[in-house]
């Protein structure tokens, strides 16, 4: 009986590891998301405060969000998205907007095949 | 180089882990599926041991969930026949009565070959010696000798014999295993005794094995020789 208990036991923190870990990460990515989603309009409308004040909250969240996707993700997936999110201050220190706006965008993509790919979906699965 | 270093310890602390969970059996006495889970298990862990762009959740969630799995599979294994059935198969007799059954080995995919070498490990170095050989469901063949082959015990010559108990390594590198002194009939006041009688400290003791009629070997250290 005990043994059952561990073995239940180890099937829960697994579970729970999954679904938590699956949340937190859903967040963390909605969060990324919209920020980038201000950082692109600031930026389409040329509001440089606002830009400044956007992407610096972006560069904060990014920060503390490297440690949940390097400890849920295969590094790979995240390379590409970080060396565009450290890009993005180059580009606003440039002034240089159409690229900001371009690279945004791309790490949005990026953003959202992490979440497709983390999906519980059959085509995920197989 | 360090971050590689860590995650070695840590993973192989899991794997030490889940096999001590998993329960206690030999290698040869694995069943299939037992074998499945641990080799499946070492692979999962050696993956990101190698690779540190995987996360090492990638591995510490599979090995939860196989161990999870195999100790509740294990215990309906116990409360189900029939799942005992689908999941480890039948023993087979493959030698009935100093007759080799044919049928059964070609079913079985075993060629001579097989069951004359499992056979010699045996130690049976003649087919005809055995009366019956059952083929387990870890694989290992079980062999029953013919009666005028077996060895003779001290049963079948009427000679009484002493019943000794179990003999328990008491003593182990100068440390006494107090949960083994019980199990021989002893305890520390006769061990103290016997350590005099002897002539040895406990310090010099590599091993001391004794029973219950008693009897002791003491093996000394080598720098106490």
């Amino acid at each position: 009986m005990k043994r059952l208990a561990i073995a239940i036991a180890f099937f829960m923190t697994a579970c729970l590891l999954c679904v938590g870990g699956y949340f937190i990460l859903k967040d963390t990515n909605e969060d990324l998301d919209n920020l980038l989603t201000e950082s692109i309009a600031c930026a389409q409308h040329q509001d440089i405060q606002g830009l400044e004040a956007s992407n610096a909250r972006l560069m904060q969240k990014w920060n503390q969000s490297e440690l949940i996707f390097s400890v849920m993700l295969q590094h790979y997936h995240l390379d590409d998205f970080e060396r565009r999110i450290q890009m993005l201050d180059y580009y606003f220190a440039q002034g240089n907007y159409e690229k900001y706006i371009e690279t945004s965008q791309e790490a949005r993509n990026e953003l959202t095949h992490i979440m497709e790919s983390e999906r519980l979906s059959l085509g995920n699965i197989f | 180089m360090l971050i590689t270093f860590f995650r070695s310890i840590i993973l192989y602390i899991m794997i030490i882990a889940a096999v001590r969970i998993m329960g206690k059996r030999q290698i040869g006495e694995l069943q299939p599926t037992e074998l499945v889970i641990t080799i499946l298990i070492s692979e999962i862990a050696a993956i990101p041991m190698q690779d540190n762009g995987l996360p090492l959740f990638n591995s510490i969630i599979p090995i939860l969930v196989l161990v999870a799995f195999e100790i509740i599979l294990s215990v309906i294994n116990m409360k189900s026949m029939k799942f005992r059935r689908v999941m480890e198969g039948n023993s087979v007799i493959v030698i009935r009565d100093g007759k080799v059954d044919q049928a059964a080995l070609k079913k079985l995919r075993i060629t001579t070959d097989d069951l004359t070498e499992s056979l010699r490990q045996k130690d049976v170095f003649d087919i005809s010696d055995v009366q019956y050989a059952i083929l387990e469901t870890n694989g290992a063949l079980s062999v029953l000798l013919k009666p005028d082959k077996r060895t003779v015990t001290t049963g079948d010559l009427g000679i009484p014999a002493a019943d000794s108990g179990l003999p328990c390594a008491v003593v182990g590198d100068g440390v006494i295993m107090d949960e083994l002194l019980a199990e021989c009939g002893m305890n520390r006041n006769r061990l103290e005794k016997l350590l005099r009688k002897k002539n040895v400290q406990l310090k010099d003791v590599f091993l001391l094995v004794a029973d219950r009629t008693g009897k002791a070997t003491v093996i000394k250290k080598d720098d106490a020789i």
